[in-house]
């Protein structure tokens, strides 16, 4: 598995409750949730899964929380993507990722750390801020070759 | 002769004696048996419900229905009930090999129960189960038996379900595991 082909795959999700409130069209889960698409793992405290139908596509939106929420998903190059926050939020038709509180997300050598990170999983670009309140700065690290 | 009348006297006595605990075991046995026997059964079963204000709350129809009135217990055979709610979307039809009424209020549903949505819906349509309980007034469903459910490209399974039909919420209570079908 990886990247390209995880999109196709079935998501699985396994917890211990899952709760299903069909008039808030809201579906959560509750206790060691895990989530996975092919290569794509995600493991949570708590998920929820909300349909949001507009004009003719529906879509998916999964919020998971945790302390922190962990994202990892095996690139096309054969890296290891990594990802943590408390929110992670994965918008599946549109291949987004949007990470929030303690951000981290980390690629083979770089390291990035910000209140909010971005990032388009399809064409693998990242976008990260900080909020102003905070005063946290975006901070990414890169590790030389040398010292791998 | 005094002997001969006592001897008559005694036999008299005896058999009357016979003859009365005969007679009070064959009214026990007729009570007990009424208490089996169904008061009224009603084969092919076409039964619909009003509120009080004239909606249609309940439809029932089954192969079998037996009411035993003494033990406020019902017994039905192939019901298959639909559960009118508040508007279309919270319409919900309950059918099963067999199902039993309790103080005309608690309902239990055995052997391939099937709960299923009137209206399709994104998430769960239908649920299927070996047992069921539910309450007839707040239409609160309960089971601790394994279940699979299944919606609009979802699946589910677990073990154990709490729902209300009337608020449409369901609750997979222990290891659920749901399956996104994405393609």
């Amino acid at each position: 598995y990886s990247l390209e082909t995880d999109f196709g795959k079935n998501i699985i999700i396994d917890a211990n409750q899952q709760k299903l409130d069909l008039k808030n069209n809201t579906l959560t889960f509750l206790g060691k949730v895990e989530i996975s698409q092919g290569s794509l793992k995600m493991t949570a405290d708590k998920l929820e899964v909300i349909k949001n139908e507009s004009e003719n596509n529906q879509q998916e939106l999964l919020i998971a929380t945790g302390q922190p929420a962990l994202y990892t998903q095996t690139l096309e190059s054969g890296e290891v993507l990594t990802a943590q926050a408390l929110e992670i939020r994965y918008l599946v038709a549109e291949k987004l990722l949007t990470l929030k509180g303690e951000a981290k997300i980390t690629q083979k050598d770089s390291l990035v750390n910000g209140d909010k990170i971005e990032y388009d999983l399809t064409k693998q670009k990242l976008v990260a801020s900080s909020n102003k309140q905070s005063g946290n700065k975006v901070r990414t690290v890169l590790t030389p070759k040398s010292e791998q | 002769m005094s002997r001969l009348i006592f001897s008559i006297f005694v036999i008299c006595f005896i058999s009357y004696k016979l003859w009365q605990n005969w007679d009070s075991e064959k009214i026990s046995k007729t009570e007990s048996q009424s208490a089996y026997a169904p008061d009224y059964q009603i084969e092919g079963l076409s039964q619909t419900i009003f509120t009080t204000d004239g909606q249609i709350k309940t439809k029932l129809t089954a192969e079998n229905f037996e009411h035993y009135e003494e033990l406020e217990f019902t017994f039905i055979k192939q019901p298959s009930y639909t559960l009118f709610g508040s508007n279309k979307d919270s319409n919900w039809m309950i059918s099963a090999k067999e199902s039993s009424v309790h103080d005309n209020l608690y309902l239990e549903l055995v052997g391939d129960v099937k709960v299923e949505s009137v209206t399709k819906n994104n998430w769960l349509n239908q649920i299927e189960m070996d047992q069921i309980n539910m309450n007839l007034n707040t239409r609160v469903l309960s089971t601790d038996t394994q279940i699979t459910g299944s919606g609009k490209a979802i699946e589910f399974t677990g073990k154990g379900l709490k729902a209300n039909l009337n608020t449409q919420e369901f609750e997979f209570t222990d290891n659920v595991q749901t399956k996104y079908l994405v393609n």
